[in-house]
């Protein structure tokens, strides 16, 4: 019944509408964490080697890697289509047993919705990425469920989701012990063996951190989904929605009548669950586990459980944001949308003919509700190209080097190349050297979750200094790089090696020497994390290789 | 029958066309104010 070309017809149209203006010219997407730069530098900092919190471990290392090979720009591209399709092309896989109107639906609501559009907006791709990277996780789920020995396609996933980010390893595992757990022993040993392997990734550097302490306090009900309008956190949920940075919410997310219909869509979606057949009740508790995760820190108390829980446990840090973790409910939706739209086809007979509009709604509700998303969210996201200082200051700064990066406030900036539009520093990416920026979460209000890096609260203590030049060389900072045009920093004296385009690169060691205080790794831990990568690698590697034998 | 269908979908329909449209073409270009840049959840 299925026909691979519809799906692929309707993925690349989504892919074209939501992506367009990102495809027909130049330069980059630079919005909240989506930072992409010309060439990514190599740093140790990318596996997690220097003993800092894991932040994109291994992504930035694959990035860097890939910015040898192609510019940035076209690494974002390649990513972002690249997932679409993966995303789009999966669902239509795990629902192939329909036909393929229904199979456009699924594909439309998975790859259409207010998760994706907040994801996208906030700038959390590869976060984005790991959500499309689910439906080859149910796949492969369902395949290990029926068979235990066919472990390849889950080591695959898995270790791609783990690649994407913490959460998305999590994820895919929750997906994955879900879907795939039955009586069968040799699937719960293998399913677990699977999972550990493919996280070593990011646990080891992130369980051996030496230089870093996460916060928990306040940061639950912070990052709590919130309501988009009046009809409430519970409804936009449901429909996917209700991220907690409002600033970036779709114009027509603040309608009730829009949250509301787009809750009928989801309970559609829902209803052809129970006709999804032996496996209904394995997608109903993903759906369910997907809700109260993202509802846990908004409903009373909610965030000071977690709080308290967080205290003896500090993994529970991941936690923070659970909205993210309202990804698999955008699954569950597809997958029922799918099935709803072929109950809705059995109920067509010759004299009802006009169910078929029925049919045409469902496909195209998801797109209808929310215009937002269409080419590059209606504007907001707007391409914009590195002005050439940032390239010539990266070259005066040398791999052994440590900038600072002013004004220390905060680690995001609204640059008027960029439409002032808000963007984490690029400066980390884009220079080489270690690169420090003030890494404190401003939450609004009094609210701030402190500096995580005990470098970042050294800087600044320096900073505040008698003499801040002196202090900061004192503790290894060569170069300061003032970011002009967000506030007027004072600046520690010294040589002014560069003054243009915007940025001014400060060299201290013009006066006196720099302190040699280079971060070194403890040797142990980075044979640890090399091992951990390695065994990721050549689970990937593994996985890919049972595939494609299997095949024979 | 199909009157009636047609009527119940054509309504739905062009009811999200018309709210979720309408709010969509109000929407405007927020660029972030320097007060606002280091608000984490207004940015």
């Amino acid at each position: 019944m299925r026909r691979p070309g519809t799906d692929l017809a309707v993925t690349i149209a989504i892919t074209v509408l939501v992506l367009g203006p990102l495809l027909v010219g130049g330069g980059y997407w630079l919005v909240g964490d989506m930072v992409f730069v010309p060439h990514q530098p190599w740093k140790s900092a990318w596996l997690g080697l220097d003993g800092s919190l894991p932040r994109a471990v291994p992504m930035d290392a694959l990035v860097s890697l890939a910015t040898e090979v192609v510019p940035g720009g076209v690494v974002q591209r390649l990513l972002l289509v690249g997932g679409f399709l993966a995303g789009g092309l999966g669902i239509g896989r795990v629902v192939g047993d329909q036909r393929w109107y229904a199979r456009a639906a699924a594909i439309t609501l998975f790859c259409w919705n207010p998760w994706v559009y907040e994801r996208l907006l906030i700038g959390q791709w590869a976060i984005l990425l790991g959500y499309l990277l689910l439906p080859w996780v149910a796949r492969a789920a369902l395949r290990l469920r029926a068979d235990p020995r066919d472990w390849g396609p889950a080591a695959v996933v898995l270790v791609l989701s783990a690649v994407c980010s913490p959460s998305s390893g999590l994820m895919a595992i929750g997906v994955l012990a879900v879907l795939s757990l039955g009586r069968d022993r040799r699937t719960w040993w293998r399913a677990a063996v699977l999972a550990v392997g493919a996280n070593l990734t990011w646990a080891l550097p992130a369980l051996t951190a030496t230089t870093a302490r996460v916060t928990t306090e306040g940061v639950f009900e912070g990052f709590a989904a919130r309501a988009e309008s009046a009809a409430g956190t519970a409804a936009s949920v449901l429909s996917l929605g209700g991220i907690w940075k409002t600033s970036i919410l779709p114009a027509e997310r603040a309608s009730a009548a829009v949250v509301l219909l787009s809750c009928v869509l989801s309970l559609v979606a829902l209803s052809g669950i129970a006709r999804s057949g032996p496996d209904r009740r394995r997608w109903a508790l993903l759906a369910a586990a997907a809700l109260v995760l993202a509802l846990l820190p908004a409903v009373p108390g909610g965030s000071t459980l977690l709080e308290r829980l967080a205290d003896p446990l500090p993994g529970l840090a991941l936690l923070r944001d659970s909205h993210r973790y309202l990804a698999p409910l955008g699954l569950v939706l597809a997958v029922g949308s799918a099935h709803a739209v072929g109950a809705l086809r059995e109920r067509i007979r010759p004299d009802t003919p006009a169910l078929w509009s029925a049919v045409v709604l469902a496909v195209v509700a998801p797109l209808l509700l929310l215009p937002s998303l269409a080419w590059g969210a209606l504007g907001e996201l707007q391409r914009s190209s590195y002005p050439s200082a940032w390239g010539e200051v990266a070259g005066l700064v040398g791999p052994d080097d440590t900038t600072v990066v002013l004004p220390w406030v905060g680690s995001y900036r609204g640059y008027a190349w960029n439409h002032r539009r808000a963007v984490l520093d690029p400066a980390p990416r884009l220079l080489p050297g270690e690169v420090l920026i003030d890494d404190r979460v401003l939450l609004g209000g009094d609210r701030v979750v402190p500096a995580e890096d005990p470098r970042v609260v050294a800087v600044t203590g320096a900073l505040a200094a008698a003499d801040p030049a002196a202090a900061l060389r004192a503790i290894g900072v060569r170069w300061v790089l003032v970011e002009r045009g967000m506030g007027d920093p004072e600046v520690p004296g010294g040589r002014v090696a560069y003054d243009a385009g915007g940025l001014r690169l400060v060299d201290l060691a013009a006066d006196d020497d720099v302190t040699d205080v280079t971060k070194r790794s403890a040797r142990s831990r980075q044979i640890v994390l090399s091992i951990g990568h390695a065994c990721a690698f050549l689970l990937l590697l593994a996985g890919a290789a049972w595939i494609l034998t299997s095949r024979k | 029958m199909n009157t009636i269908i047609a009527t119940v979908v054509g309504a739905l329909a062009s009811t999200v066309v018309l709210v979720a449209g309408v709010n969509a073409a109000q929407g405007e270009h927020k660029p972030v104010s320097n007060a606002k840049l280091y608000s984490y959840a207004d940015q």
